[in-house]
């Protein structure tokens, strides 16, 4: 057994190993270990482990202690530390009563007594496992990690050839209520899988499948096959969300010779398997996360709601509530916050200071997030002009690029914006980033509101035991057109004190116990390249369609690189592409931040494109997705979490499922999927917001964001 | 920068336009009737030949309806070869927005627009306007040797990572516009490193040094420790060299 603690072994206290039918630590296997101290106590037949133990000894050590049910020796005994793991080998053997499938349950403690609860993380066929006909006899794998789909085995001895029968079931416990539960049936050649009172058929004849609330079975990789009495059901087995916790799998066999009790065969390990699916739930009204009728503000719940309820709606697993995100496999949340009230959420008090009722109400989401099974968060701060009422956007004449003109300001942002299309002042091109005009000082709020404000947003995550993974502080950048947005990497001011803004952050994410380099902007959407296959490679070597990704990294990499417009022409319609004779715009004209940043843990893009037919959505995406592989080998960033946004499931806007499901299609073809789908975090986007959204919360999202997909 | 509506430009008979890459008509459709016309000169204002100037149209942008920004049209850019007397003139231009600068040969010159602020600049269609002259600085090399017995500096590899980041050392030069130009590594020997950096001649240049090791002058002054700072330096010439050493 290996035991993980982010604080190292060391931190590790106490580890438990219970070995029994059920969760019971009456006539058990319960087996406790002390770490510091190497102590082995065998918990008595009562199940006590308060009491007097059934024996104790020490390891290294050749003692040994014994019950009724089983013996642990010293000899064949040991443990190590290394690092954050610790790994406890022991020697246990069983008595003859003691017999049968027994589930292992695991469990450890750290020195402040933070407990992980007991696993279910394995069985063990204790000898002599049950004989007769129909039994039960194996499952292979007898311990699927994940959610599938996987293709099952179930082993099977039959005591008849006639009524055969093997029906399977996944829960936590022997309970057909919130269970992966399905029978087949030879005869028919049927599998009928259960969902919550009714029954779907599916004849095994290698396609189509069936789905409950739970799992989906698939008829393509599902097989049933008998040689005699013996025979084996195979089932393409796919979870529709990951449960929080493992589940045991027991088997049972009937035919026209009787019938096998249940047998536990097997665990499919699901707890804390991060499904890879987020969602991107716009703007939260955090001010309002308690107020009596602020449901009404999203589209989906109503005034006879909290925000908090609604929030309770949409992900708590409730078989009533059809479409619940988190039953759909959901495990994540970005959402946006505004800085200035400009939808309900206002951080900052009078003086300046992370207001206390904005950072409670915050904790309380995350803290309702986390008991839902949402295990990771993105709250991004809004830094467009909505993010305060229309007031605070302010026009003022300044010198910018050394010509006098009118620009925005707002006072979360350290540049102006054009006062027609509100883009982020680029007067003198590339050279914005470093000559654009300032944010006035009478304006400009100063980065320590903004530091301080994320700090209180990760230290809330940090408290609530929520992760934070890719964790997007700029909405959607584009460094190449617009380089002053580069000022949230290094705030360069050659006039005055230069802030170097990415280095803060990373140092808010150390300091809260998140790693460093996971914090960084998103990247803009690519340009649309006719024909959709369209590409080409950029100034700097990687895919065209991801210039504003790779503008992005060369401004963190500061001296070591340039950013801004590159020479290029212009191909596909709309893809900056390069050669060798391209030299205009020269890049002499680029610029660099001064200050060197080690490149992010996180790459983050986002895209929403769709071409007139599916199959152009589908070659475009298949293109895409190959290029931010192919710019994660070029540029060693092979083992970065990759995020995707902004991909809506449902009809809304450009969007529909028809062209939803090519888009992730195409990602499923590319090389993207084949060597990095561990890594890839798929956040389509839903604005829940009434007056803006196109749906009903929550809506279906899986398909065609089916996690096992990703 | 003082924009002149020029509707009866002056003829630039000397002017040769050279289109080095195929410009590829924009989305916008919009109709290529507008020129751009100018002169460029060096840091005395006298005319500088054998020198390009290159245009560049801004992508443009719109906000769709859930207020995500998309990319309407990529803009194009372009070269013209400018005249014996520094003129040139760029026709058959779309309206837009247009960077506009002097690119003159590499290692000899600096455009004005990677040194000072250069404004962008407005056209429309069928509009002819003549630019402030563009500036072309004759440079010299200041070469930044750094003396680091201990080999304390790591360089970044291929990737850009540096295995331990407070051993990072990067220097550049800041203009008196604010403009920064960053120093490129030229030679590794035994014990120092060499960086170079082009500056505009007779031009006072403050180093901007990024490093998590103590940096010191030639006469022991810090230069930074353990962070980043500003020194200033005497005005470039050719092959000006200031030696830094690292603790």
């Amino acid at each position: 057994m290996a035991f993980r603690d982010p604080d190292g072994a060391s931190d590790i206290a106490v580890t438990n190993l219970l070995i029994n039918d059920a969760l019971s630590g009456a006539s058990a296997c319960y087996i406790a270990f002390v770490r510091a101290s190497g102590l082995v106590l065998l918990v008595n037949d009562a199940g006590d482990a308060g009491g007097t133990p059934a024996g104790t000894f020490v390891l290294p050590g050749s003692g040994s202690a014994t019950n009724s049910q089983c013996t642990v020796s010293g000899i064949g005994s040991s443990f190590n530390q290394n690092g954050g793991v610790l790994t406890l080998s022991l020697n246990i053997s069983f008595s003859s009563s003691f017999s049968g499938n027994k589930v292992l349950y695991v469990a450890a403690s750290d020195g402040s007594a933070t407990s992980t609860g007991w696993q279910r993380l394995g069985v063990y066929g204790v000898s002599p496992i049950p004989t007769g006909s129909p039994m039960p006899v194996s499952m292979a794998p007898a311990r699927p990690i994940g959610i599938g789909p996987v293709p099952v085995s179930f082993a099977v001895r039959h005591a008849s050839t006639a009524s055969r029968v093997v029906t399977v079931l996944m829960n936590e416990w022997l309970s057909a209520t919130s269970a992966c539960y399905f029978g087949y049936h030879e005869p028919s050649n049927t599998l009928v899988l259960y969902d919550n009172g009714t029954w779907h058929s599916l004849l095994l004849n290698g396609s189509g499948s069936v789905e409950s609330q739970f799992c989906r079975v698939y008829g393509l990789g599902s097989s049933w096959t008998a040689t005699g009495l013996a025979g084996i059901l195979r089932v393409n087995i796919e979870l529709k969300a990951p449960p929080a916790e493992n589940q045991l799998v027991w088997v049972s066999a009937s035919d026209s010779g009787g019938s096998s009790s249940w047998q536990t065969l097997g665990t499919w390990m699901t707890g804390n398997v991060t499904s890879k699916l987020e969602l991107n739930l716009s703007a939260m009204p955090i001010d309002l996360y308690t107020t009596s009728g602020s449901g009404a503000l999203i589209s989906g719940c109503t005034s006879a709601q909290t925000v908090r309820q609604c929030i309770q709606k949409l992900f708590q697993v409730n078989p009533s509530v059809q479409n619940n995100w988190r039953s759909q496999g959901v495990t994540g949340v970005r959402f946006f916050f505004t800085l200035a009230g400009g939808y309900h959420s206002t951080p900052f008090d009078s003086a300046g200071n992370v207001s206390a009722a904005w950072a409670s109400n915050l904790q309380l989401l995350f803290s309702d997030l986390r008991s839902y099974g949402i295990t990771t968060i993105t709250p991004t701060p809004v830094l467009d002009t909505w993010s305060g009422p229309p007031a605070m956007v302010i026009p003022r004449t300044v010198e910018t690029c050394g010509v006098t003109k009118t620009l925005n300001f707002v006072p979360w942002l350290p540049y102006g914006l054009d006062t027609i299309q509100g883009f982020p002042d680029r007067t003198c091109d590339n050279q914005s980033y470093q000559l654009a005009a300032r944010t006035p000082s009478d304006i400009f709020w100063g980065w320590d509101r903004f530091f301080n404000l994320i700090d209180t947003v990760l230290n809330k995550a940090q408290t609530e035991r929520v992760s934070v993974n890719a964790f997007d502080y700029y909405q959607e950048t584009n460094m190449t057109d617009f380089t002053v947005m580069a000022r949230f990497i290094y705030d360069y001011n050659p006039g005055g004190f230069s802030t170097d803004v990415l280095g803060v952050l990373r140092s808010k994410m150390v300091s809260n116990g998140y790693p460093a380099a996971q914090i960084i902007p998103s990247a803009n959407i690519p340009p649309s390249p006719t024909p959709a296959t369209g590409n080409c490679s950029s100034y700097y070597g990687d895919s065209a369609l991801l210039l504003t990704l790779v503008s992005q990294l060369a401004a963190v990499a500061g001296p070591w690189a340039s950013f801004g417009v590159p020479p290029h022409h212009t191909d596909f319609g709309s893809l900056r592409c390069y050669q060798s004779s391209d030299t205009s715009p020269s890049p002499s004209l680029m610029v660099s931040t001064p200050v060197y940043h080690s490149p992010a843990t996180a790459t983050d893009i986002h895209s929403q494109k769709v071409y007139p037919t599916n199959a152009e959505t589908e070659q475009y995406s298949t293109s895409f997705h190959n290029s931010i592989w192919s710019y994660l080998a070029y540029r060693g960033l092979t083992s970065n979490v990759v995020v995707f946004g902004e991909t809506n499931p449902v009809d809304c806007d450009v969007w529909n499922p028809s062209n939803a499901t090519a888009f992730v299609n195409g990602y499923r073809f590319s090389t993207l999927h084949s060597n990095a789908s561990n890594r890839v975090y798929m956040r389509p986007w839903h604005r829940t917001e009434v007056g803006f959204a196109c749906n009903l919360s929550p809506h279906v999202v899986n398909p065609p964001f089916n996690p096992l997909t990703f | 920068m003082k924009r002149t509506k020029a509707i009866q430009p002056k003829p630039f008979p000397k002017a040769v336009v050279v289109f080095l890459m195929c410009v590829t008509p924009i989305a916008t459709g919009t109709a290529y009737s507008a020129s751009i016309y100018g002169r460029v000169v060096d840091a005395l204002g006298q005319p500088v030949s054998n020198a390009n100037v290159h245009y560049h149209q801004f992508a443009e942008f719109r906000k769709d309806a859930s207020g995500k920004v998309v990319q309407v049209s990529p803009g194009h850019a372009g070269v013209v070869k400018v005249g014996s007397d520094g003129s040139f003139r760029a026709d058959a231009l779309s309206a837009g927005t247009y960077q506009i600068c002097a690119v003159g040969t590499e290692g000899q010159h600096m455009s004005g627009c990677a040194w000072e602020p250069v404004p962008s600049v407005p056209l429309t269609a069928d509009q002819t306007i003549e630019v402030k002259p563009l500036k072309l600085y004759r440079v010299g090399t200041l070469a930044i040797r750094v003396i680091d017995s201990r080999d304390s500096i790591i360089l970044p590899d291929r990737f850009g990572n540096i295995s331990t980041p407070e051993r990072r050392f990067f220097v550049g030069v800041v203009g008196p516009s604010g403009a920064y130009q960053a120093a490129r590594l030229a030679r590794v020997a035994a014990g120092e490193k060499t960086y170079e950096v082009n500056v505009p001649e007779e031009q006072e240049v403050q180093l901007f040094v990024d490093s998590g090791l103590r940096i010191r002058g030639v006469s022991g002054e810090l230069v930074t420790s353990g962070a980043r700072s500003l020194k200033a330096v005497t005005s470039a010439e050719r092959l000006t060299e200031i030696v830094l050493r690292v603790d």
